[in-house]
């Protein structure tokens, strides 16, 4: 079970919620409000699907690099089960987003959601890359914006 | 919020998290050979590599950045709004617990005892505003929520990844 908990990178969680709660503490100036929880919730399938993602997209690197505790590296988790992995908790997550998010929201968190992917394809190949996450995280913090401006 | 409030924690949030894409580049040097020769960590420190060995690098640099950013934080409080800069501190403080919990170099500092002070220290703020925050202001409750997410994430860290005997 830690495998699966390594793959998706549990304990980083609270990096995307951070954010989100942040966007929406801008808006609304606490974050104690029962209505942040469905963007929570969106916000950690998120985080896990796409740090999945990172870690399919990262998986020859890492070989070359020896990091043997790594999930696909080491094994525990085989390509195939992180492809369906990968697609569940992208997927859900844009799902409830869909149905949850205010327009604004949704655009800016499908907006996220595509610069995510990018970043986790590219992030190897192109200086820049921090550039990706960098508006990333921007987009990331207006989609808890606009979901708190309803 | 005003904004240029919002401008304002907008675009250090996009330095944030550059700069925790170079960190976690220099993470990366610590095996042989840089297997991202194009990443911006790389290219930067390849001018300071020759001078300095590898692990000294990354935990000088490491401390710059996440000093850097707290920096911009506690500039954030004086000159806008505690409010603000708590909020700003969200994502900040989460990012410096993941990145304190990837450090594996133990060379220059006992990490399981840096790790354990965190916790107890963050626990006993979280206990003390957390009570503050069912009388007072957003400001506080903002603080508890911040130090709670930090604790949580070392906790969950250590229990998944790390010692177990930790809790014992």
């Amino acid at each position: 079970m830690k495998c699966y908990f390594r793959l998706i990178r549990v304990q980083s969680t609270p990096l995307t919620l951070g954010i989100l709660a942040a966007g929406y503490g801008l808006y609304h100036g606490t974050v104690a409000e029962i209505e942040i929880i469905p963007l929570l919730m969106v916000g950690a399938l998120g985080h896990w699907g796409f740090y999945a993602m990172n870690e399919y997209e990262d998986v020859r690197y890492d070989r070359k690099a020896g990091k043997d505790d790594k999930p696909l590296v080491s094994g525990d988790v085989s390509k195939k089960q992180a492809q369906i992995i990968v697609a569940s908790l992208v997927g859900s997550s844009l799902l409830l987003a869909g149905a949850l998010f205010p327009v604004p929201a949704f655009s800016a968190y499908i907006l996220s959601a595509w610069l995510g992917a990018v970043y986790n394809k590219r992030s190897k190949m192109d200086t820049i890359s921090g550039v990706y996450l960098g508006i990333w995280g921007v987009l990331i913090l207006y989609t808890g914006f606009y979901y708190a401006a309803g | 919020m005003s904004r240029t409030q919002i401008e304002i924690v907008t675009g250090i949030l996009f330095l944030q998290m550059v700069f925790m894409t170079i960190e976690g580049d220099l993470k990366d040097l610590d095996s042989e050979e840089p297997c991202i020769p194009r990443a911006l960590g790389t290219r930067v420190l390849n001018g300071g590599r020759k001078i300095l060995d590898v692990s000294m690098e990354f935990l000088v640099l490491f401390y710059i950045l996440s000093l850097a950013q707290t920096g911009m934080i506690i500039l954030l409080a004086y000159t806008q709004s505690i409010t603000l800069a708590a909020l700003t501190a969200l994502p900040a403080v989460s990012m410096f617990a993941v990145s304190v919990t990837m450090v594996k170099d133990g060379e220059r500092f006992s990490e399981k005892r840096l790790k354990k002070k965190i916790v107890l220290y963050t626990c006993l703020f979280v206990t003390a505003f957390g009570l503050a925050s069912l009388s007072y202001m957003n400001e506080i409750s903002i603080a508890a929520i911040v130090a709670g997410t930090l604790a949580w994430g070392l906790g969950w860290q250590q229990a998944l990844f790390g010692d177990s005997s930790y809790f014992a």
